[in-house]
């Protein structure tokens, strides 16, 4: 083949290949850190699950909404059994925003609401505060601007980044069965409702440890404390509370507090909960999104 | 949920990794299955009986009918 044609072939070869990607990035965004199942039809909803956890958190208060509302249901690349993909190297939360942004628009989602459990909470008030207009509201369920300060009222991001780095490379390095008894101890102190503690301790056992670990820490290295006062989106923060946790007022002060700075939040207590609201209290939980979607 | 994706996985010398990749899940998935922490999803238990060329019933064990 003589150089001239192969030249010409190669221009022709990354034409046609140029086509298929500009075709294809306008028919379809396939994202590369997440993937999304979509059901339903009415105004569109996003759903994030937390550190470790399915898109079946919200199975149930999905079989409710799907039949007024388009749901997007996302599950973060490495988590609940889905392999790293793009996640095993890297970030996990700033890259799935931008690609959360991107398919917002990608797909002409029309300012759909955001629903964020725990670190999905987390990265709803990123979301909002970073790409306002892919938001027209946010609920976070039981997740705080700064999630270290469950165990220090003054932790600073600089005061816990040690603490933080040691236990994600102590959880990454865990053997299996460690990890699954930690998990399967752990989960009691997340879910009240015993029938529903394996299901919850088997996402995360199930998930990529790598991308757990690394997850964890940014969730405990991420500090939106200084953010919130330029949050304009409206958001509802629901809360956990049980008897277990002491008097109601320090729970109430401490998230009270917490988003004291934010112009538009409204806070709503769940009672008789831990921190998967949504399996613990399944009908004030749907209640209250309805109160939010309304 | 028991089932005998260990013994199936070993008569064929692979490892988690290697059906993990088949199943397109995490490693941790295929140890979390083999050791009963995690039930599989009602497709992925349809692809981990397609790969071993049998039936649901030949992998998985429902305890409540076995007891």
């Amino acid at each position: 083949m003589s150089i001239q044609r192969r030249h010409l072939l190669a221009a022709a070869t990354a034409a046609f290949l140029g086509c298929f990607v500009n075709w294809a990035h306008a028919e379809a965004f396939t994202p590369q850190h997440f993937t999304v199942t979509v059901e339903g039809q009415g105004p569109d909803v996003v759903l994030i699950p937390g550190l470790g956890s399915s898109r079946d958190t919200y199975a149930a208060e999905a079989e409710h909404l799907r039949a007024s509302h388009r749901l997007h249901l996302v599950q973060i690349n490495g988590f609940a059994g889905q392999p790293a993909g793009a996640n095993a190297q890297g970030e996990i939360i700033a890259p799935f925003l931008e690609e959360l942004d991107q398919y917002i628009k990608a797909q002409h989602l029309d300012h759909p609401a955001v629903i964020g459990h725990s670190m999905g909470g987390l990265a709803g008030l990123m979301l909002a505060r970073r790409h306002p207009e892919d938001v027209s509201r946010l609920m976070v369920i039981d997740a705080l601007p700064f999630f270290s300060v469950l165990f220090n009222p003054n932790a600073t991001v600089e005061a816990v980044t040690t603490q933080a780095a040691a236990m994600r490379d102590q959880v990454a390095a865990m053997p299996d069965a460690s990890f699954a008894a930690m998990q399967q101890g752990g989960v009691a102190r997340l879910v009240l409702s015993p029938p529903n503690r394996p299901t919850v301790a088997g996402w995360t056992i199930a998930s990529d440890r790598a991308v757990f670990a690394r997850a964890m820490y940014e969730d405990m290295t991420t500090d939106m404390r200084g953010e919130i006062a330029q949050i304009q989106t409206p958001i509802t923060v629901l809360y956990a509370y049980d008897a277990s946790m002491g008097p109601a007022e320090g729970v109430d002060g401490l998230w009270h507090n917490a988003y004291a700075a934010a112009p538009h939040a409204v806070l709503t207590r769940i009672d008789g909960s831990y921190h998967f609201i949504m399996l613990d209290q399944p009908a004030a939980f749907g209640a209250a999104v309805d109160t939010f979607l309304r | 949920m028991k089932n005998r994706l260990k013994v199936l996985r070993a008569e064929r010398n692979w490892s988690q990794a290697d059906l993990a990749d088949r199943l397109d899940v995490s490693r941790q998935s295929v140890n979390a299955i083999e050791t009963g922490k995690y039930d599989p999803s009602l497709p992925l238990a349809f692809k981990i009986a397609r790969i071993f060329e049998m039936t649901i019933e030949q992998v998985f064990t429902d305890e409540a009918e076995a007891a």
